[in-house]
């Protein structure tokens, strides 16, 4: 009798490659390369999108920045990873918020909440933990203006961008559903029952978002890629009346099927880092003792996987422009000042 | 072996007032001289150390003589450099600032090729020299009537350039980077002069938490965009001379008539 498993090799029986035969990097079977040697890569979204930064630019892989701080300012703390990403976007939880964000960058949306003041500084509700806010209203706009400038570039410039699925679960302004990163009240602002709606989204409601987000960086540039991958980690609450466990299945859940809907387009490539980490044939230890943190040995396996289908690269990482040689510059400028003080002691 | 103190007071005999601080002490010696006794009943002295490895950093013996002294003013001169110290030459990336923070006369910088950031991250890398700032004043404030005062606007670019030329030594490190000449490379005015007004701001809020007269740089020490006086200048990249100096001590003297 023939029918179609017969045809199936053996990676689609889980008998023949779990438990023994398992490797993670057999989970991805899409295009090779998935990242390219001359890859411009970007990324967004919440902590894989984070956590690839380090070890691809340690493989050589170039990642994009174009929100950079000369030295010494690039050595001033920062809060909730701001100056992690691409640009100073800090992470994007829904695909909601990550729409939105290119939105305001084409100049296409702007919020009607776009300003909290509190006590005498100038917060952007969109990057509520920001570390050195503006001072002035007019300093806001041009900060804010800025921003997204460097978002367009970052998005643009890329030919590559990774970005991870974190939540379904939202809150948003009544005026215009602006998706705010943080419900107003936690990081930063006041919450008010009267602007402030929670949300969760559906399937539905993030393939949209993504759909037109992932046209948007395309519309930037045309040749633009996305790998898309949904975070693992578990939601630290829920606004639902559910308990947690349940509202974070759901919310993957929701985040996994919309991801499998999106990565239709030829430009899009599902990377199953999710599966890697929380299948059944996942080791106990990728999770931390709190079971919600993934452990240093969960995030090796994952990159262990994507790096296996990149193309290798010659050259470890340079250092990027503002490396050394902006230590220099600064070096001078100080030794400069330094110096004159000396002569001007010295020849009085 | 003959003593030598380690620090010196330079100028009057049994003066009221001493001038102590960093570098930009040094434009006030000899200033004190050119207030007549008509116009001033201060007498001033400076007081440096004889130490160049305490000349940009300050110690407690310093203080502590200062405090020992039987003068019973004090004006106090802190850093002036800060716009210089990391800024001085164009930063990669370039950077600017916008807004009205530090002065509601400037016309935003639109060039988007810039990475603006934000007056609140300056004071940041300013806090510590700021916070050690307010120890001293708080310290000789306990003893002494301090004045703080005001420093030194910033020079424009093509007299920095200048200056860089002249010296052979740091001219050859600044053409390392990129920029078709000297000043070139220099940071620009405008950024530098909204640095410096933020300085002056956070001394006066200093001054004020402090309960001491800030003495403000007056208006005849510079041009209207903020640029110091030519006539005022030292042949270097930060310092001011002693006709800035005169306008400080005659303002000193102004914002104390109108206190007491």
């Amino acid at each position: 009798m023939t029918n179609p498993y017969r045809e199936q090799p053996d990676r689609a029986f889980w008998s023949r490659s779990i438990p023994d035969k398992f490797k993670s990097r057999d989970l991805y079977d899409g295009n090779f390369p998935l990242i390219r040697r001359d890859d411009r890569i970007a990324s967004a979204g919440s902590c894989f999108a984070a956590n690839v930064i380090a070890p691809l630019e340690a493989a050589g892989f170039h990642y994009e920045r174009t929100e950079l701080f000369p030295y010494p300012l690039s050595t001033l703390p920062e809060n909730l990873g701001y100056g992690k990403f691409s640009a100073r976007y800090g992470n994007i939880y829904t695909a909601r918020q990550f729409r939105q964000l290119l939105e305001r960058a084409d100049g296409g949306f702007v919020p009607q909440e776009n300003l909290w003041i509190i006590d005498g500084k100038y917060i952007d509700p969109f990057r509520p933990g920001l570390r050195y806010p503006a001072l002035a209203w007019d300093e806001f706009q041009e900060l804010q203006a800025a921003h997204l400038r460097a978002v367009k570039a970052a998005f643009t410039n890329a030919s590559l961008t990774i970005f991870t699925l974190g939540l379904t679960e939202a809150w948003i302004s009544a005026a215009d559903g602006a998706v705010f990163p943080t419900c107003p009240g936690t990081v930063g602002g006041l919450f008010d029952p009267e602007r402030h709606r929670f949300v969760n989204f559906s399937v539905q409601d993030v393939v949209n978002d993504l759909t037109q987000a992932f046209w948007t960086i395309r519309g930037w540039n045309p040749q633009a890629r996305i790998i898309v991958t949904v975070s693992p980690v578990p939601l630290v609450a829920t606004a639902t009346k559910q308990h947690v466990v349940s509202a974070t299945i759901r919310s993957k859940s929701v985040l996994r099927a919309a991801a499998d809907e999106v990565a239709s387009l030829d430009f899009v490539e599902y990377f199953p880092a999710y599966e890697i980490i929380t299948g059944p044939q996942a080791s106990h230890d990728f999770f931390q003792a709190d079971r919600r943190e993934v452990s240093d040995a969960g995030i090796a396996a994952v990159m262990d996987a994507l790096l296996a289908h990149c193309e290798t690269t010659q050259q470890p990482t340079q250092l990027s422009a503002s490396g050394s040689s902006t230590l220099s510059r600064a070096d001078i400028s100080r030794s400069i000042s330094n110096a004159e003080c000396d002569e001007v002691m010295l020849e009085w | 072996m003959a003593f030598v103190p380690e620090f010196v007071i330079s100028g009057a005999v049994e003066p009221t007032t001493l001038i102590v601080g960093h570098s930009h002490i040094i434009a006030y010696a000899g200033a004190g001289e050119h207030l007549s006794a008509e116009k001033s009943r201060r007498r001033y002295g400076v007081v440096y150390s004889r130490n160049p490895e305490l000349w940009t950093s300050l110690s407690e013996p310093y203080w502590s003589f200062v405090l020992a002294q039987p003068s019973p003013e004090i004006c106090l001169c802190w850093n002036g450099n800060q716009h210089n110290a990391n800024f001085l030459l164009e930063t990669d990336p370039r950077i600017t600032l916008c807004g009205s923070v530090g002065g509601s006369q400037f016309n935003n910088d639109r060039d988007s090729k810039r990475t603006v950031v934000s007056y609140s991250m300056i004071d940041e890398l300013w806090a510590s020299d700021f916070l050690r700032l307010r120890q001293v004043l708080a310290k000789l404030s306990e003893r002494k009537r301090v004045f703080l005062v005001g420093t030194p606007p910033p020079k424009p670019r093509s007299e920095i350039a200048s200056r860089l030329e002249s010296d052979e030594f740091f001219a050859q490190k600044v053409r390392l980077f990129d920029g078709d000449s000297i000043e070139d490379r220099v940071s620009p005015d405008d950024f530098r002069i909204r640095l410096w007004l933020r300085m002056q701001q956070t001394l006066q809020k200093i001054a004020s938490e402090a309960g001491s007269p800030f003495i403000a740089v007056p208006d005849a020490c510079y041009e209207p965009n903020f640029l110091l006086r030519a006539e005022m200048s030292v042949p270097d990249a930060s310092h001011a001379n002693e006709l800035f100096a005169i306008e400080m001590l005659k303002a000193i003297d102004q914002v104390d008539r109108k206190i007491t």
